[in-house]
């Protein structure tokens, strides 16, 4: 049998009392022993009322200091990401790349025309393996759009959207990066390079707009085309019917690490081909060789 | 009615409570390394309004880690089996609501969570371990007593006091 805390009590308190009227009948003891044991009886009570007292206070303080620190901690972790300043870096050489944005697509293709070997990048500024590809095939790809061989038609969609607080990061900079091939081709390059450079973090707090146009202006995108053109949100209906389009095409559909097959980012096309990057580190500089047998 | 000695129960009472505050300290360890992740999972269960899934995410692993901290030091056990049971019982309503409504999550409760595929949910595994976990939080709310607890250090200051009163009484 399970004695609850008010059985006990009550048990404690007629062993006491027992006590006590034995005590008086039997040893006839004075009236003030009574008293005193009765106030210490009391004091009792209340010590034990004091303990509780502070094992409640403990517990309280503890979880609300886990709540307060947790909540201020979220909060920081937001305001730290809006004070970043994404660093404006450049590619070296890049100018000299031509940059053709399609405004009715949404795409932007960069490299010469006559380039033999076309590549069709689909990517969200959101997605970690978006970075990992660019860290992995940029230097190689750049050096290819430089020689001419290669020219690169990026698909930027918004994939991820759900994924940063608030949510919209992917809309937003793909947008902003359309705007800055709108308005300053050569400049693309160094945008995109800059911002997967520093990508904010998945599930965490984006980049702001003001954060992505301090950017654009650091790297000398300025002008009240550049500021029309965030500020009403221009591309975002293409960008989204991009992300529908490309989700319905079984040709660019891959299987993932958990067995499902379909659409994800990044998705790299050539020749009509999904590229398997992950596991061809050549794949380019084989397509070149291929498209160029005697260089 | 046979009747385990309480000393032994209060063994059982010792196990049951650092059990519970592994199962909390864990959890909330692994939470608190990767809070983005955790903001994904609380999400991902869409039951919060758009506002509340960042406070929440962010104040949950610390909670965690509190009820952990209290548990295993046996502070207010009867309470924090309570508490305990509560937070057990609102993550369980979680998970049956994701399946009730065919979400396809992954519960989040030892990191991970958010979206996954079709086939690949395990709401009844889910709910089965934390049952489990919940049988140990209302150990503790039932029978709160257990060896090498602050309950029982704070207890015993005033068992001096019983053991004062009664040679109080004995010598006057």
């Amino acid at each position: 049998m399970i004695v609850g805390g008010a059985q006990r009590n009550n048990r404690n308190r007629k062993q006491r009392q027992n006590r006590q009227s034995q005590n008086r009948s039997a040893q006839n003891r004075p009236k003030q022993a009574t008293a005193a044991a009765r106030s210490v009886a009391a004091a009792r009570g209340g010590k034990r009322d004091l303990t509780k007292s502070i094992a409640g206070a403990v517990v309280i303080v503890v979880i609300a200091a886990a709540v307060v620190g947790g909540v201020l901690y979220e909060k920081h972790k937001s305001e730290a990401a809006a004070q970043t300043v994404i660093p404006a870096l450049t590619v070296a050489g890049s100018a000299q790349v031509p940059v053709t944005i399609d405004k009715t697509a949404a795409t932007v293709l960069v490299g010469k025309p006559d380039a033999k070997v076309t590549v069709n990048a689909y990517e969200d500024f959101e997605c970690p393996i978006c970075r990992d590809f660019e860290s992995a095939n940029f230097p190689e790809i750049e050096k290819q759009l430089q020689a001419g061989t290669v020219k690169v038609n990026y698909h930027m969609i918004n994939l991820l959207d759900a994924s940063s607080v608030p949510a919209g990061y992917s809309s937003m900079s793909a947008n902003t990066a359309l705007a800055v091939a709108t308005v300053a081709p050569e400049k693309f390059m160094d945008f995109h390079y800059s911002l997967y450079q520093k990508q904010p973090e998945e599930n965490g707090p984006g980049w702001t707009q003001a954060q992505l146009t301090s950017l654009a202006n650091r790297l000398g995108v300025t002008g009240s085309e550049f500021t029309s053109l965030i500020n009403n949100k221009t591309y975002f209906k293409q960008i989204q019917a991009n992300l529908d389009n490309a989700s319905k095409n079984k040709a660019l559909f891959q299987t993932s690490s958990d067995g499902s097959t379909g659409f994800g980012t990044p998705t790299i096309v050539a020749n009509n081909k999904v590229v398997n990057w992950q596991n061809d580190t050549t794949w380019l500089s084989d397509l070149v060789k291929s498209a160029y047998p005697s260089s | 009615m046979a009747r385990l000695p309480s000393k032994a129960l209060d063994a059982i009472g010792l196990v049951v409570r650092l059990g519970l505050a592994a199962v909390w300290l864990i959890s909330g360890a692994i939470k608190v390394a990767d809070t983005n992740q955790t903001y994904a999972a609380v999400k991902a269960y869409q039951v919060l309004p758009a506002g509340l899934v960042s406070p929440v995410a962010g104040a949950l692993p610390f909670v965690e880690l509190a009820f952990g901290l209290l548990v295993l030091v046996g502070v207010g056990q009867r309470l924090m089996g309570a508490l305990s049971a509560v937070l057990l019982l609102v993550y369980i309503a979680g998970v049956a609501q994701s399946w009730a409504r065919g979400l396809t999550i992954d519960c989040g409760c030892f990191g991970g969570g958010g979206q996954v595929a079709a086939g690949q949910t395990q709401y009844p595994q889910e709910i089965l371990r934390d049952t489990g976990f919940l049988l140990l939080a209302l150990w503790l709310a039932i029978r709160p007593r257990s060896l090498f607890s602050m309950d029982g250090w704070l207890r015993r200051g005033r068992q001096d006091d019983v053991d004062e009163a009664r040679s109080a009484v004995g010598s006057a």
